[in-house]
């Protein structure tokens, strides 16, 4: 591996596994996914390869999506019976609850604020947001903002809901 | 200057605010008091939204690892190998020695030989090696090594055919195996094909490996002529296992077992200790 991207991949890896387990929510899939992004980069030595690989990334998260959505078809019913597991602790139940509703609250924002926000929290500066996105960089920060509280209000209302819902 | 805008607070929090701005900003807000206190409800904004992503961070590798119990069995399954191998070794030098009278009746572990690949079973060895071979790969001395390896090593046979036809759907599924397929829990599908007389599903390993499980009828299985004791519908394994387990000639069969009406067998790249203990855990 070239230098370059030697230092991009030790620096940003594990940022592109969680911004691609954030859109598949499979996190060997996601490693998976971050891998072959990082040979692709190695075939097309990419001018920006920070930027190029979230670009890549998501790419291929909306493919795996979209291959995850048709697999699911076929194989619903043959993973019907699933195995008798021990039962989950309080604990984990809880923390299980929480992810499912960020993940819910997340679902609930536009393409355009969750990529934004995902981008950022994976490291990407304004600059390479806007890059990306074709956005202004003016009109990132604002994004941004939006997304944010759009995500803390979607998870606020979800769990508001379920508190009602269990009375 | 008139109040700051929301991006501009982002802007600023995120450490993101060019030069010619930020000094603007920090002039306006040491004289307003609500742009201070806006300044702080999008602070505990900020963090709020940064607290639950980390929520839905990926889980680490080794919370992966607790999570899929196969993994647990290859270190042990590693450690039995080296003591397995030490034992043998043990066991060769002793018998090596002049004048030792040495036991004809026993089946030797073959110790080169791919792990998964099928070997047909070699008659009764007639008294020891000539040698033991050094070289050979990790996982070539583990499966050689073990002795309950051995046993499945003279079982395992060829993976199925690569499966032509793409994959099926369910009703074809429904009527090759006159049921839903059984699988390994907690491993995802990755394709589900059709075999001859049933089908195959493969499924992908928390490590990345794929096993293959063939799945049929038990009622179509045509016991080959070399197992005279056909195994039972609730047989554990094959009789060619259970021949080997004894020491008698082993039939050549594949590392398989009855699940409910099925037969099913399975194959992948991994020692065949380890493919015997998934085989159990397929339901």
């Amino acid at each position: 591996m070239p230098d370059d991207l030697a230092e991009v991949y030790r620096t940003t890896y594990r940022a592109l596994v969680r911004f691609l387990y954030r859109k598949v929510w499979d996190a060997d899939r996601a490693e998976d996914l971050a891998q072959e992004a990082f040979t692709r980069a190695l075939e097309r030595r990419p001018e920006n390869p920070r930027g190029w690989l979230f670009v890549v990334a998501a790419n291929m998260a909306r493919d795996e999506a979209r291959r995850a959505a048709r697999e699911r078809r076929h194989l619903t019913l043959l993973s019907g019976e699933q195995p008798a597991a021990a039962p989950p602790s309080d604990e984990t139940l809880h923390a299980e609850l929480q992810r499912s509703r960020v993940r819910a609250a997340l679902e609930q924002l536009t393409p355009r604020d969750r990529e934004v926000l995902l981008l950022w929290d994976s490291g990407l500066s304004y600059d390479e947001i806007a890059e990306q996105t074709g956005l202004a960089r003016g009109a990132v920060s604002t994004t941004l903002a939006r997304a944010r509280r759009r995500l803390v209000e979607a998870y606020e209302a979800g769990s508001e809901r379920s508190h009602v819902a269990r009375g | 200057m008139s109040h700051v805008d929301e991006g501009t607070l982002h802007a600023y929090l995120d450490g993101e605010l060019p030069g010619a701005e930020m000094s603007r900003f920090t002039a306006h807000l040491a004289e307003c008091v609500d742009c201070r206190a806006r300044l702080e409800e999008e602070r505990a904004l900020v963090q709020r939204a940064r607290d639950l992503l980390a929520l839905v961070a990926p889980p680490s590798s080794r919370a992966r690892k607790r999570a899929h119990p196969w993994r647990r069995l290859r270190l042990p399954l590693a450690w039995a190998a080296t003591v397995a191998l030490a034992f043998a070794i043990g066991r060769y030098e002793e018998s090596a020695r002049p004048g030792r009278e040495v036991k004809s009746d026993r089946v030797e572990p073959p110790i080169v030989a791919p792990p998964v690949v099928a070997t047909r079973p070699a008659a009764p060895h007639p008294g020891p090696r000539a040698s033991i071979p050094s070289s050979g790969t990790a996982a070539q001395r583990e499966v050689a090594a073990t002795p309950t390896a051995v046993m499945a090593q003279e079982a395992v046979a060829p993976p199925p055919p690569p499966p032509p036809a793409p994959a099926v759907d369910l009703d074809s599924v429904r009527h090759f195996l006159a049921q839903a397929p059984v699988l390994l829990p907690g491993a995802p599908v990755r394709r589900v094909t059709r075999a001859p007389d049933g089908i195959v599903v493969e499924q992908q390993l928390e490590s990345g490996e794929i096993i293959r499980l063939y799945e049929r009828q038990a009622l179509a299985v045509q016991p080959p002529a070399a197992a005279k004791a056909a195994p039972q519908p609730s047989a554990r394994r094959t009789a060619a296992l259970d021949n080997a387990a004894a020491g008698a000639p082993p039939g050549g069969e594949r590392l398989a077992r009855y699940v409910g009406s099925l037969r099913v067998e399975i194959t992948g790249p991994l020692p065949a200790d380890s493919l015997s203990k998934l085989l159990d855990l397929v339901k």
